[in-house]
């Protein structure tokens, strides 16, 4: 008898309690008082902000660290208080939007910036002072990584153009007995069977992740329309242009070569690098950010190559097209922030103090902002190959495809493209279809 | 008899508290999806009204047949394997007579204690094509059955509901085990006196007896099959391509890779819609059963 | 009964269990798989070693765990949640199929129906409406935050299986509580709650888990740092590039061993519970 009073109360409380939920639920006003109270200035002048950024791991947290300790010096009124943000496609940062719940300062890149603008959530930098300050102190040829499409600026970018080159063992090659550089598809295709023959993965691709075939892809693209799928993005083109149809037939040839590991599309980041690094892979496709790690594991064993082409011609002309797009990303400013204008100083300061240290720390040069202190003094080999041959001759960067519909039917595409039984004439015909949905 | 049972009070203090709270935190949410999906809406911006639109949309999507395809075969894997093996499985280990019941019982849940993650891991595992101990087995079976389990498009959405039904075969055994041991006794026992093999007593007996178990853990399998989304996220992220697809995973593109709410959200109401038409077919069909 | 026919029927029955002790091991196997996961590094994981004991214990994996994040601290948010969420489940979905199953009043079966409706909308989609509730809630960065949205998660489900467990009990049994004078709720209290306990123990341990792995709503609605629960420790190890599985291994054994434990002692319980249940019954 006495358990079952219990039980009662506790029903009694759970009623209760359902009961003032369901009352309260009504109310909004809720929410614009939590807003109101969220980064109220202290006293004593201190201006407390928070920022949503990037911060679990060493890749993240040496640069954000060091751009805070910075801050320390220059703004010790402010106090950075950080929500570190992990890699989910920025669905936490679309939740903060969506209760209201905006941090003052976040960074993030050009597919949620561009829903974040239609929706209010993020500021308008075009007419601040930071922003003038920061235009003009950018590196040449990387204006597309701070102004958008649209002109407006929404973010502060740290990091420069990114791009993807084809990284290759040499000591593998030297053993097989394939000639660099490899300048043709012919030439790539006949690699891949002499490393196929000897019992070695001729190219390893984390291709789970859909982008790096996007990006593979385009770098065959590239090598004949610069403009890579910045192309596709344009009113009216309802067909795959022709650099896009033979990079698709090259595609498939290369896939038929035995390039890629017939589990490649179930190869993740961490598979494909070891086999890299293991030395059971003769190439490894990735970003330019690939060549700290391979020199560490591989010395100087590892080189990175140019984009081979139909031809040499074709090789030649192109090999400075740069495989890579910039779009506009960083530290963006929350229209709702209490204090708004510290808050875009603060930004543009953590933005160019981040791009500072990858710069004179990790000696990289694909950085937005200049930096007038030395670089690095142990920038590696292939680093040093970028900033001398590849910079500086830098002829063209792909554009940006802001179309996220086209961009994930490449994406989808293209990673079909390493699978059996699917041809170019399939690719071809899909993305003709999202064309001509998307584009009419 | 039908006033005591019918006590108002007692009624409304024992609906109530999960009524309320049900409604408010799931049932509610519902409701706006069912409404955003007759708008054009980002998820933050102003939404548009746009009728039906979404729905049009939606039934010319290519990735709808794709979808239901995929769910339609997670399903059929879920309800036979975890059904049928449960089943067996649960009769068996309450035969008092089978020794190690006891361990085998909790060995045939621990997969689902681990997490899906974990899970999921292990048979990417097995199902590499090289080193991979499911080709493995084939090959020392002397089965000439070498497959890239999760690359071709048919193979890849069965081996992924395999791994779903093996993990959560426990949390269906358990249930079933539950109905089994809630059969009494003497009924199977009269059974096997009047003459009936063992199995052609629980055929009978125990089984038909066991109806409403069955029509919940049906309900289970079918439904968390036209559901299904963490494995092929983990397993194959949904491709290569789309061939992963099923509904839930549209609209995880759509509300999250695409910024398309609205239409997520008209998916979202079409996957709820053939999970209640499911629902209701499998009571109907063992209604259906008990009269005839 | 001979003897022969006694020898042959259980080395008949011997033979039948030879795929009973097959399944065992290749439930077991993933437990000892797991154990093995994390004590490798990504080398061994992927390419070398994928499914063997490991040849050299990387202890460091847990080491590694237990320093990136504060263990003992999520551990105990995960058991609170958990534990909290799962006995309101429980009382509420049994009062709830109670009043659905036995009780007698219209639009039974429509509120049941209502009640299923919720199970199958994909925590996605209501993902951004039930963070809106919760701020309104102010719940915000509380348990609450979760506890709520997971009784309520956990309803449907639960409502369902105690509804066919209820059902099926013979109507003899209110008759006798009516005659005997005892109120509807001692009859839910001492009769139908006694009757239920396999099914609630087995709803017990259903909802534990889920809610002790759950990782989405966790992740969306909980940025505190001192309210964040276990399965969310396992964000620590993913890199910008590279992910730490070993590590990730050794979370994941933390957080599975202590509910293998739970469960063999549960299940103890159930069996106990079952037999006490059938006798009643029968």
């Amino acid at each position: 008898m006495n358990n079952q009073r219990k039980g009662l109360s506790a029903l009694m409380i759970t009623l209760s309690m359902t009961l003032v939920l369901s009352a309260c639920g009504g109310g909004n006003n809720a929410a614009s008082n939590d807003r109101t109270a969220a980064n109220t200035p202290a006293e004593g002048g201190t201006v407390k902000l928070k920022v949503y950024a990037q911060h679990f791991d060493d890749d993240t947290k040496g640069p954000f660290d060091y751009a805070v300790a910075e801050l320390k010096k220059e703004m010790p009124e402010v106090e950075i208080e950080l929500d570190p943000a992990v890699q989910d496609g920025n669905q936490k940062l679309k939740t903060y939007a969506a209760t209201g719940n905006m941090p003052d300062i976040y960074f993030t890149d050009w597919a949620t910036l561009q829903t974040f603008a239609k929706s209010q959530n993020v500021e308008v930098l075009d007419n601040y002072e930071a922003t003038t300050e920061y235009k003009n102190s950018l590196n040449p040829g990387v204006e597309s990584r701070l102004i958008a499409p649209d002109g407006h600026v929404y973010a502060y970018p740290d990091t420069g153009i990114e791009f993807q080159v084809i990284y290759y063992n040499k000591t593998i090659f030297d053993e097989v007995g394939i000639a660099t550089p490899i300048k043709t598809y012919d030439e790539l295709a006949a690699a891949a069977g002499k490393l196929k023959a000897a019992g070695y993965v001729p190219m390893s691709i984390f291709a789970k992740e859909k982008w790096i075939t996007s990006a593979f892809y385009n770098g065959l693209v590239t090598r004949e329309d610069a403009a890579g799928f910045g192309a596709l993005d344009e009113q009216g083109l309802t067909e795959l242009p022709q650099a896009f149809v033979s990079a698709a037939e090259e595609m498939e040839k290369l896939q038929q070569a035995g390039l890629f590991d017939a589990n490649a599309t179930n190869t993740n980041y961490d598979q494909a690098s070891s086999q890299f690094y293991q030395g059971r892979a003769g190439m490894f496709v990735n970003g330019q950010w690939e060549i700290y790690s391979s020199a560490e594991k591989l010395g100087d064993q590892v080189d990175w190559m140019y984009w081979p082409a139909k031809d040499e011609a074709t090789y030649e002309a192109s090999k400075y097209n740069i495989a890579g797009a910039g779009s506009p990303q960083g530290y963006a400013v929350s229209p709702a922030s209490k204090n708004k204008e510290t808050a875009v100083k603060v930004a543009a300061f953590l933005a160019a103090k981040s791009a500072e240290y990858k710069y004179t720390q990790l000696g990289s040069p694909i950085v937005s902002p200049k930096t007038d202190k030395p670089i690095a003094s142990d920038v590696p080999v292939m680093m040093q190959r970028i900033a001398d041959e590849l910079l500086p001759n830098a002829k063209e960067y792909a554009k940006l495809l802001s179309n996220t519909q086209i961009q994930n039917a490449v994406n989808d595409n293209t990673q079909n493209m390493l699978v059996d039984g699917f041809t170019a004439e399939d690719f071809i015909a899909n993305l003709n279809r999202t064309l001509s949905k998307e584009n009419q | 008899m039908n006033k005591y049972l019918g006590n108002k009070p007692a009624l409304a203090l024992f609906l109530l508290p999960a009524l309320l709270l049900y409604s408010v935190i799931l049932i509610y949410p519902v409701l706006q999806t069912v409404f955003r999906s007759f708008y054009d809406w980002d998820g933050l911006s102003t939404a548009a009204f746009a009728g039906l639109a979404n729905y049009r949309e939606l039934f010319n999507d290519p990735l709808l047949g794709t979808s239901l395809k995929n769910g339609a075969l997670f399903a059929l894997v879920l309800a036979v394997f975890q059904i049928g093996l449960g089943t067996i499985l649960a009769l068996v280990c309450a035969n008092p007579r089978v020794r190690g019941r006891k361990l085998l019982k909790t060995a045939y849940f621990i997969p689902v204690v681990l997490s899906v993650t974990v899970v999921c891991q292990l048979w990417i595992a097995m199902y590499d094509p090289t080193n991979g101990l499911v080709n493995k087995l084939f090959d020392v079976l002397g089965i000439p059955y070498q497959q890239n389990w999760l690359v071709s498009p048919t193979q890849s959405i069965i081996a992924i509901a395999f791994v779903n039904a093996w993990q959560f075969m426990g949390y269906q055994f358990s249930l079933l085990y539950a109905g089994v041991k809630a059969v009494p006794e003497d009924y199977f026992e009269a059974a096997t006196i009047d003459g009936c093999g063992k199995w052609r007593a629980h055929w009978h007996v125990t089984l038909p007896l066991m109806r409403e178990t069955f029509k919940f853990c049906f309900t289970i399998a079918i439904t968390s099959g036209i559901g299904a989304f963490v494995q092929m996220l983990i397993m194959t992220n949904g491709g290569p391509g789309t061939t992963n697809y099923t509904l839930t995973f549209m609209i995880y593109r759509y509300a999250f890779m695409e910024s398309n709410y609205g239409y997520a959200c008209a998916v979202s109401v079409l996957l709820v819609m053939i999970s209640l038409v499911a629902t209701v077919v499998i009571n109907k069909v063992f209604d259906r059963g008990q009269h005839a | 009964m001979n003897s022969k026919t006694t020898t042959f029927r259980s080395i008949g029955s011997f033979l039948l269990q030879i795929p009973l002790w097959l399944y065992f091991i290749v439930s077991v196997y993933p437990l000892f798989w797991m154990i093995s996961y994390s004590l490798k590094n990504n080398d061994e994981i992927f390419v070398t070693n994928p499914f063997g004991f490991p040849t050299h214990f990387r202890f460091e994996n847990y080491v590694n765990a237990w320093t990136q994040f504060n263990i003992p601290r999520y551990f105990m948010n995960s058991f609170i949640v958990s534990i909290i969420s799962t006995l309101c489940i429980l009382l509420l979905a049994l009062m709830f199929a109670f009043a659905v199953a036995r009780m007698q009043w219209r639009f039974r079966s429509a509120v049941r129906t209502y009640m299923i409706v919720g199970m199958f909308m994909p925590l996605q989609v209501i993902m951004i409406p039930l963070a809106i509730l919760v701020r309104d809630f102010h719940l915000t960065n509380t348990y609450g935050a979760l506890i709520i949205p997971y009784i309520a998660i956990g309803l449907p489900f639960s409502t369902m299986v105690f509804y066919g467990f209820l059902v099926s009990i013979p109507r003899e049994i209110e008759e006798a509580a009516c005659i005997d004078g005892a109120s509807i709720y001692r009859l839910f209290g001492q009769v139908i709650l006694p009757l239920a306990l396999p099914a609630i123990a087995t709803i017990a341990i259903f909802q534990f888990l889920n809610n002790w792995n759950e990782f989405t709503l966790a992740y969306i609605l909980i940025s505190d740092e001192n309210m964040k629960t276990l399965p969310l420790g396992l964000l620590f190890f993913q890199g910008s590039y590279s992910t730490d599985w070993g590590a990730m291994g050794a979370v994941m054994t933390i957080a599975s061993v202590p509910m293998v434990l739970v469960y063999l002692l549960l299940s103890e319980q159930v069996e106990r519970a079952m037999t006490v249940g059938s006798a009643v019954k029968g």
